[in-house]
């Protein structure tokens, strides 16, 4: 038996001969057998063995299918429709129609930075959907966050704080919230150190104006 | 799986292929599902939890470090949306809860991510392995009583456990070194 075979013998719970002469003189089994062991008790969890419905990997076809598409068809006319609208106006839309969806979004911001090292605003656009919101941010004025950070993007609201997810560089990202913007009205961008707290820190860089 | 699959599977992904989608769940879907289950408790949000970890990591695929691992990166998103939806519904079921809540974890976040290693483990072994295991362990069958489950002769369940648990160790030992 080689050590595969001695391992495969722990996890499957078999009293085998020679196992624990096997771990006296083996460190990388010694190693593993305390893991292997309970890797077989959660074999055993009910758990572990619950099935998601049958339909749902369709249904997240679909949906990224329908995120897909308008994607593609913006590119060829996102171009065009940059020119009709004002000058002013196409500035600020256009990480909209670059990143979001063709539809006009069902809300647009402004966003302010806290810090007075950073100048400039940001905008940010939502479009509310069936889990919750789309958001695009367009943040060029952020630098890219220090190696040891990430930017956070929050929906606050009376009843707390919602992460939309973090990003490294300033520009145009696309986000989702599994809430609404009436729920939670305010936005913030903090900065946040990479230590595993799923808190926002202290660290606000840009706030929304008009909430 | 080598690091070059991951890359290029999270590419495809990111492009919305439609077979890189269903590969992807193929591999993680249950793993995400389930990690959702045990940190809510219930089938419905376990769904949402499913959808939203797939629509962030599609939004996200194309920013991420290339050479990430694709297992460990679909863990972290999975369990930020569980968390994120766990306070949701802590917050609905409790309106008077103030916002320090925001800080309180799930109780059933630990060994998340033990249980998710040896889920992805199981679903990679072929249906015929896997089916033995899930006998042997959950359902707690002996060998005997698996063979005469299944139709098939006493030595075939053993040699098929044998090679199931071969391949689990050895796809669980990977995971230890990669996490490690
Ligand atoms: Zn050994």
């Amino acid at each position: 038996m080689n050590c595969t075979d001695w391992r495969a013998a722990i996890l499957e719970g078999r009293e085998v001969p020679g196992l624990e002469a096997h771990l006296a003189r083996c460190v990388e089994c010694r190693r593993l057998a305390g893991d292997l062991r309970t890797f077989s008790t959660y074999l055993a969890d009910a758990a572990l063995w619950e099935e998601p419905p049958p339909d749902l990997c369709d249904r997240i076809v679909c949906m990224l299918d329908d995120r897909s598409q308008p994607r593609l068809r913006r590119r060829s006319r996102s171009r065009l429709a940059a020119w009709v609208v004002g000058a002013a106006a196409a500035v600020a839309l256009f990480a909209v129609w670059v990143l979001g969806d063709a539809s006009e979004p069902d809300w647009q911001t402004t966003m302010v930075p806290t810090e007075s090292t950073i100048t400039g605003t940001a905008t940010v656009a939502g479009w509310n959907t069936e889990v919750g919101t789309r958001v695009v941010l367009d943040a060029t004025l952020l630098p890219s966050a220090p190696g040891d950070h990430t930017y956070e993007l929050w929906f606050a609201g009376e009843d707390g704080v919602v992460s939309a997810g973090t990003f490294r560089a300033g520009g145009d990202v696309e986000l989702t919230v599994g809430v609404a913007r009436r729920d939670y009205p305010t936005i913030l961008v903090t900065l946040e150190p990479l230590d595993g707290d799923p808190a926002p820190s202290d660290l606000v860089v840009l706030r929304s104006t008009d909430a | 799986m080598a690091a070059s699959d991951d890359r290029h599977l999270r590419e495809s992904f990111a492009r919305g292929q439609e077979s890189a989608i269903r590969r992807l769940y193929d591999l993680y879907g249950r793993a995400i599902f389930g990690l959702a289950l045990r940190v809510l408790g219930d089938r419905s949000l376990a769904e949402e939890a499913t959808q939203l970890t797939f629509l962030k990591a599609w939004q996200a695929a194309d920013r991420v470090d290339p050479n990430r691992p694709l297992g460990p990166w679909l863990y972290t998103i999975a369990r930020r949306v569980a968390i994120d939806l766990y306070r949701r519904e802590r917050r609905h079921a409790h309106e008077d809860v103030d916002g320090r809540d925001i800080a309180v974890l799930p109780p059933t976040i630990e060994h998340t991510w033990e249980a998710w290693r040896v889920r992805t483990a199981v679903d990679e072994l072929p249906a015929v392995e896997r089916e033995i295991i899930e006998l042997t362990h959950f359902l707690g069958l002996t060998h005997e009583e698996a063979a005469a489950r299944l139709g098939i002769p006493v030595g075939t369940v053993k040699s098929r456990s044998h090679r199931a648990h071969r391949r689990l160790a050895l796809r669980l030992a990977r995971l230890r070194e990669a996490s490690a």
